[in-house]
């Protein structure tokens, strides 16, 4: 992603930050404005163009500012700008611009004049004095860093219009996974960061939104908990926070990936940090308009088999007609007094539906904003709305977003962010998944599914269901910049992020297998508070010599409070709450965790190319044990711009080398330090049942992680290169330490036994192959390599965990069952796992690999057209994982006829035998089923998907009173290679609550659609 | 020179007095403020809060439900099921996952994958119940409490004894067990029992004799078995309990057949329907509901065994997800001291015993001059009609094999050899095949031995230093 950077901020170098909790962060606030210093009151205006050295086109959106003050705007589309209430005396001019270098110009304003001051901008691809904050202490110049920083630009390099955030993280940072779970309204996705780095927590990377910790993990699922009724009864889908955010808001983005780098976020950051930059408005500038239309569809592709495309869910030509509409046309024309129209057929000897219960989902957006500046004051208005539906009957997904973003220049020393977004989103699921009264798995299963018959009429009953999910998000958050005097500086962060979602599941009076009717309600409350200090004191030893010593403290707690009731038979029709029913119970669960720290960390610069950090971050957190103390997560890391060197031939661009260390964590579970017990009712009475083992010693996971690498720019900055190395080594890994059973204790003790080992490479090129004023052609790849490895698994035994295997020598949460030698060979299955020869865990079976991919890579390109056209297209390829069809064992222990036992039945209805079958189809297909099949149902992963093609055309002033308008055309997944191996469905159509958990598991869903985007954003 | 620097120095003094060191005292506050993670979440009841006194009413009913969950629920195990699956009490009908009948359980074995659950959550029962008999005795509870406790001791051990193959009983001290006879539980069961017959008064102190009566008769301890099942009344019951308000504490074996969506199981094939409808259609202790015209005919899905679906075919022994399961009755009691007198050699005193519930019931007598071996196999029915679904049928059967006793057993599976439509009428016609009605096509031998105990589980297996 290296290559195009952007450039925000004022260089100020010395806002930086520190953190505590509650009213230590009103008072601090409060206390830096009582500080502050008054305005000067001389001043005088500067004005210019910034261009491109070259071509001396103008500049549009360079941000150009008085180095030391709190002055600064944006450029217009020619480049131009003006900056007022300059005081007067010797200044610097600076201005920065995507994908060119500083540059900056001293002048001396005089007060009531206007200052000339014109500024031309060479090219440069690593941009070495981009600012960027995740990671540094407040933020750092990209030079002076040591590790690598993923970065989105997305004016500069989102081409298409993203549908959520986790498409647009996809493919486009080398080390960042994004698999989406599958295709159901409101899914999201799960992201990994240099793979798993913990084997019982999530491992979900931590978001932050302009500074303010948000919720990173996925929602809840809609459905009762399983001991209230069974789990599945939903569309068993999670919904992702990141997509409670517009990608319309969104400036740009950084991912740090590991410890080397997240080290000063301390017990959390294992799994990497995620930061989203939302846009501000331009000091001093005039009103500008966006508004953006789009239009388009979701169609669900094949994931079938041939002639089966689409799993008993529609028929290959779909010629009849979408299955909801056709049943009521049916239904009406039988009432009245005609026949059933027959909408069955049979698809290779099945039962199938003539109809389709798939459909083209229409999708709609409509956003807008509005951003400028009036003296000290800047503002950007955003809102949007869209409604989405998806291609199952009954999936939709609408969602209203708003934002504000404010900021106040009060002083010349002390700025103040506000920030502020409310969205509201409601997803409308069909049953689904692994739901025993849903579409899919009963379309699936076919004649022998739970209602015995495929037939769309007798299929439709199960739509009578409700099942809806509301979030309601809102996240506010300010930020106090204060810089006292020129070499000390301070920032104070405070933030506040709510979620209220509340699920509800209806299966109404009458509904088909609960004819009584149950309803489930569930109202939960996320609640993350973030406050964040950093002080940083600037000193010089000598003119080559310098450096910023950084101090600071952070608080964060987050809260999940969530109370359910459950009812089940009601008096008769209509619309029901839990208090109607004939018995219902409710449930409530409360979990509050803190976590807070503090820092020290300084850097030490030498003639502005040699930078060396040194820090450390001390933590504690509520879920460590009581026998332990703070935690110390140390981190060094360097930096050096060789190209800066006088010896470096100019002929070979701009090189940076780097290299860190550090050190993270990941906090244990809120409970798994107590010993307890849960209190449970039971025939009238409570009773006490053991609940957790506890682990009063435990503590968190520790992650220390290596890498180097460089960043260079080459061949005149048209060709962009960046490789990482890292290697990862988690100790006191949180493993689930089985307990004898005998015992009595059935649950497993969470302790810092283990030790794991991610590795591998990050890589990438990006060239401007042709780049003239009026055709271009940008080609970029990457590729990211990861490795794991169990090193060692102290007190614990080999275990599951995450639907695979943990042992040591073995990748982690490894795949593991039964192996089949010879699959396609008539003859009989040669499983045995050869201790020595073949991957055999400590339970004979066979490892098959790790679910998560060893192997990313990414290709991505654009071709300019005149008149500005551009052709984009973004894909992506994941190998090296394994996934396991968790549908075809469901349905294949249930003596389902299975879309792959097709030849199977075909021999046996041939009269043949089962000594016909191959190796394979003995273990899948045969009767009685072999009670180790569903060991056997692993399959490799691979996929190649073509993320998005883009057909921009800016229409420039063509549409009157628009200062531009731009028209994309965009196909999202749309084209597919998927390895043959696994010869049904899609990688991307995984299990319930698949965003925490590493598993890779198939489940009765359908994959993610293709979309097609018509996009039009006008700004004036 | 000099008083330039002085004047910038005391300018820097006093900007650092006005601006810089208060912000440095805010940020030091706020770095003080950040080191409070002190927090305390409802919900989950620390260990220490059970010394209580007041809490061991609740620690005792814990104990209760432990032993309920074990025996038969989704919370715990389904241990009544899928021990009735192996013995043919029942049939499978469907789903083999979530409450289904695993595939090795359908043909009649118990993978140590599969005795995960069963095990864990019997060793959990037996745990929470001693683990409370510990703690009341070192703080001191009353004799009702201890009584209590100690009978749901007993029935954990006696369940653990009847189910598993071998025995692991952890040391007092701590530490890892070392596999045992299986009939170690019996012993401990035994003195659990006796102490809750010696400290109990009323129903816990009846419970306790049936349960010292059941275990001692495992022992093959017959004269104190017989001794204590005659101060046992016959009407008297005692159960585990179930709930309808919350799926975790439904009796799974209705839970799993409920149509909601579950129809996993049958009793189509069984003995208990052959005999049912066509052996003693006035046996009201079995109980089987065929369904309706408007009822789903078949099981939920299809059966590998059978081919395809088969009919559902309901039992009714337990009507309800909130009925109870039998831990002892008086009627097991007279069982025992029949099976008591048969072991002295006494045939027509034990008939005698025996015919004492069917004249309760309204059946026929049976004669009580039949020979011991014969009224063995009398006696092997009526354990297996009296104590139908309630967990005990695998532990009669190794018991009766391990000590080599008479008579013949009738488990097995009784079907039409056509396929999944036809009964087997037991009549001694000739169905389709030519083979004769009057027997059954599978039993607990052929074609296969079926457990008649489950193993240790694998969890034991890997987590157990001294099991292999």
């Amino acid at each position: 992603m290296r290559g195009f950077r952007s450039y925000l901020r004022r260089e100020s170098r010395a806002w930086r930050v520190a953190s505590s909790s509650g009213f230590a962060a009103l008072g601090l606030a409060l206390a830096l404005l009582l500080v502050a210093t008054p305005a000067a009151a001389q001043t005088g205006t500067v004005q210019g163009t910034i261009v491109a050295a070259g071509s001396g086109l103008g500049i549009s959106g360079a941000q150009v500012s008085i180095v030391g003050t709190d002055i600064g705007t944006a450029t217009g589309r020619d480049g131009s700008f003006v900056l007022l209430n300059v005081p007067a005396g010797q200044h610097t001019v600076r201005a920065v611009a995507i994908g060119f270098k500083v540059g900056t110009l001293q002048l001396a304003v005089q007060g009531g004049q206007v200052t000339q001051a014109d500024l031309r901008l060479t090219r440069s691809v690593l941009e070495l004095d981009a600012v960027v904050v995740t990671g540094t202490a407040g933020q750092a110049r990209v030079r002076e860093v040591g590790n690598t920083i993923g970065q989105i630009d997305l004016q500069a390099t989102v081409k298409d219009p993203p549908q959520n955030v986790d498409q647009l993280l996809q493919a486009r940072v080398p080390g960042l996974q994004v698999m989406q779970s599958n295709g159901n309204a409101g899914a999201g996705a799960s992201i990994r960061l240099r793979g798993p780095v913990s084997t019982s927590q999530s491992n979900q990377p931590i978001i932050y939104i302009d500074g303010v910790r948000v919720r990173s993990e996925g929602y809840r699922r809609n459905g009762p908990p399983n001991g209230i009724d069974f789990i599945g009864r939903s569309g068993n889908i999670q919904s992702s926070p990141l997509n409670d955010i517009n990608p319309a808001d969104i400036e740009r983005i950084e991912v740090i990936k590991g410890s080397a780098a997240s080290t000063l976020y301390g017990t959390e950051a294992a799994a990497g940090v995620i930061q989203i930059f939302t846009k501000k408005g331009a000091r001093g500038g005039a009103p500008q308009w966006t508004a953006q239309v789009d239009q388009g569809f979701a169609r669900t592709l094949p994931f079938g088999t041939a002639g089966d495309d689409f799993v008993r869910l529609a028929p290959p030509d779909n010629s009849v007609g979408f299955c909801p509409d056709k049943v009521a046309e049916g239904l009406a024309q039988f009432e009245a007094g005609g026949t059933l129209p027959d909408l069955s057929t049979t698809i290779n000897g099945v039962g199938a539906p003539a109809c389709s219960w798939l459909r083209n989902g229409w999708r709609q957006k409509y956003s807008g904003s509005v951003s400028g500046g009036v003296g000290d004051f800047q503002y950007f208005l955003a809102g949007g709305y869209e409604d989405n539906e998806g291609t199952l009957p009954m999936d939709q997904e609408q969602k209203v977003t708003t934002r504000g973003n404010f900021t106040f220049s009060i002083l010349d020393n002390l700025r103040v962010d506000w920030n502020t977004s409310f969205t509201n989103f409601d997803v409308f699921n069909t049953p689904a998944g692994n739901n025993a009264q849903g579409l899919t798995l009963n379309a699936f299963r076919a004649e022998r599914n739970y209602r015995q018959s495929n037939n769309p009429y007798v299929i439709d009953s199960l739509l009578n269901q409700e099942i809806t999910t509301e979030i309601n998000r809102f996240i506010s958050g300010g930020t106090v910049y204060y810089t006292p005097v020129s070499w000390f500086s301070n920032r104070v962060t405070i933030g506040w992020d709510q979620a209220q979602q509340e699920n509800r599941n209806l299966r109404p009076f009458g509904f088909v297998s609960a004819p009584e009717g149950r309803l489930f309600d569930e109202q939960i409350s996320f609640t993350t508070l973030t406050f964040d200090y950093v002080g940083n004191v600037d000193y010089r030893a000598s003119d080559e010599f310098n450096g910023t010593f950084s101090f600071g403290g952070q608080s964060i707690t987050t809260e999940e409070n969530r109370i359910f009731g459950w009812g089940r038979g009601f008096p008769g029709p209509g619309a029901p709450t839990v208090t109607n029913a004939a018995t219902f119970i409710s449930q409530e669960d409360r979990i509050r965790v803190v976590n807070a720290g503090f820092f020290f960390q300084n850097v030490f610069k030498f003639r502005d190319r040699w930078f060396l950090t040194g820090g450390i971050r001390v933590d504690g957190n509520s879920a460590f044990g009581s026998d332990l103390g703070l935690q110390a997560y140390p981190k060094a890391s360097l930096s050096y711009v060789i190209s800066d060197e006088s010896f470096w031939p100019a002929s070979l661009g701009e090189v940076k080398l780097r290299g860190a260390l550090g050190w993270s964590g990941r906090a244990p579970g809120a409970f798994d330090a107590v010993r307890t017990w849960e209190a449970v009712p039971f025939a009238g009475d409570p009773a006490f049942v053991p609940d957790n083992p506890g682990n009063p010693e435990i503590g968190p996971e520790r992650t220390r992680e290596i890498e180097f690498g460089l960043d260079a720019a080459l061949v005149n900055s048209r060709v962009s290169v960046e490789f990482t190395w890292y290697n990862q080594k988690t100790t006191d890994a949180l493993f689930s330490v089985r307990q004898a059973p005998s015992n009595g204790i059935l649950t497993s003790r969470t302790a810092n036994v283990g030790a794991i080992r991610n590795a591998g490479i990050e890589a990438s090129v990006n060239a401007a192959i042709i780049d003239s004023p009026n055709w271009g052609f940008d080609l970029g790849t990457n590729v990211y390599t990861n490795k794991s490895l169990v090193l060692d698994l102290g007190e614990a035994v080999p275990f599951g965990a995450g639907g695979g295997w943990v042992e040591e020598g073995f990748p982690v949460m490894g795949a593991d069952g039964l192996v089949i030698k010879n699959p396609n060979q008539v003859a009989e299955p040669d499983s045995l796992c050869i201790v020595g020869v073949d991957p055999c865990n400590a339970s004979g079976n066979y490892i098959f690999g790790p679910q998560q991919p060893e192997i990313i890579w990414g290709i991505n390109g654009t071709v300019r057209f005149p008149k500005g056209i551009t052709l984009s297209a973004r894909g992506e390829y994941q190998g090296g994982a394994w996934i396991f069809d968790s549908a075809a064992d469901n349905a294949l222990s249930r003596s389902v006829i299975w879309p792959l036992c097709a030849n199977a039945e075909a021999i046996l209805a041939g009269g043949g035998t089962v000594d016909q079958f191959t190796a394979r189809e003995r273990v899948e297909c045969q009767t009685p089923i072999s009670s180790r099949a569903d060991d056997a149902l692993w399959f490799p992963q691979d996929f190649f998907k073509l993320r998005d093609i883009t057909l921009t055309i800016p229409f420039g002033t063509l549409i009157p009173r628009t200062q531009s308008a731009t028209l994309s055309l965009s196909a999202q997944n749309f084209v597919r290679w998927i390895n043959s191996d696994l010869r049904m469905f899609d990688p991307e159509m995984s299990s319930r609550n698949s965003l925490d958990e590493q598993n890779r598991e198939i489940s009765e869903h359908i994959p993610p659609p293709a979309v097609f985007t018509a996009s039009l954003r006008i700004t004036f | 020179m000099v008083d330039d620097t002085r004047e910038r120095t005391r300018a820097m003094h006093a900007s650092m007095r006005r601006n810089v060191v208060p912000a440095l005292s805010a940020g030091l506050i706020a770095l003080v403020a950040a080191c409070d993670t002190s927090v305390t979440n409802p919900g989950p009841t620390p260990d220490d809060f059970l010394n209580n006194p007041d809490a061991f009413a609740a620690v005792v009913a814990g104990a209760r439900r432990t032993l309920s969950d074990a025996l038969n629920t989704d919370r715990g195990a389904f241990t009544l099921y899928w021990s009735a699956a192996v013995t043919f009490e029942i049939n499978p009908a469907g789903s083999t996952g979530s409450f289904g009948i695993p595939v090795d359980v359908q043909s009649g074995s118990v993978d140590a994958g599969t005795s995960n659950a069963p095990w864990g959550t019997a060793n959990e029962a037996r745990f929470v119940a001693e683990d409370a008999i510990r703690r009341f005795n070192e703080i001191g509870a009353s004799n009702a409490l201890l009584a209590e406790v100690s009978l749901f001791a007993g029935y954990a051990n006696r369940l653990l004894g009847e189910t598993f193959c071998q025995a692991v009983i952890p040391p007092p001290d701590g530490g890892f067990g070392s596999p045992s006879p299986h009939t170690d539980y019996f012993t401990r069961a035994e003195a659990h029992f006796a102490s809750a017959v010696t400290l109990g008064t009323g129903d816990i102190q009846t419970a306790a004799r049936a349960g010292l009566a059941s275990v001692r008769a495992s022992l093959g301890n017959w004269g104190g078995a017989a001794s204590e099942a005659a101060l046992v009344p016959d009407g008297f019951v005692f159960q585990a309990a179930y709930s309808d308000q919350d799926q975790n504490q439904f009796n799974a074996l209705v839970w799993a057949n409920g149509d909601a969506p579950y129809r996993a199981h049958t009793e189509w094939g069984t003995f208990a329907e052959a005999y049912s409808f066509f052996l003693e259609p006035n046996d009201s202790r079995i109980n089987i509901i065929l369904p309706g015209p408007g009822d789903p005919q078949t099981g939920d899905a299809g059966v590998a065994k059978f081919g395809g679906q088969v009919p559902w075919h309901r039992q009714d022994k337990y009507p309800e997800t909130s009925s109870g399961v039998n831990l002892s009755s008086g009627w097991e009691m007279r069982l025992i001291e029949a099976e008591a007198a048969l072991a002295g050699g006494n045939a027509g005193p034990a008939v005698d015993l025996m015919n004492i519930r069917r004249a309760d019931l309204g059946l026929a007598l049976y004669d009580n001059t039949v020979s011991v071996d014969s009224a063995y196999s009398l006696l092997k029915l009526e354990r297996q009609l009296e104590l139908w679904l309630e967990n005990r049928r695998m532990g009669d059967l190794r018991r009766w094999i391990n000590a080599g006793t008479p008579g013949v057993v009738t488990d097995g599976l009784y079907v039409d050899n056509d396929g999944p439509d036809g009964v087997s009428s037991l009549d001694g016609s000739t169905d389709d095949d030519g083979l004769t009605e009057s027997g059954p096509v599978e039993t607990m031998t052929n074609p296969v031995a079926r457990a008649l105990c489950f193993p240790l589980s694998a969890n034991e297996i890997d987590t157990n230093p001294n099991v292999s």
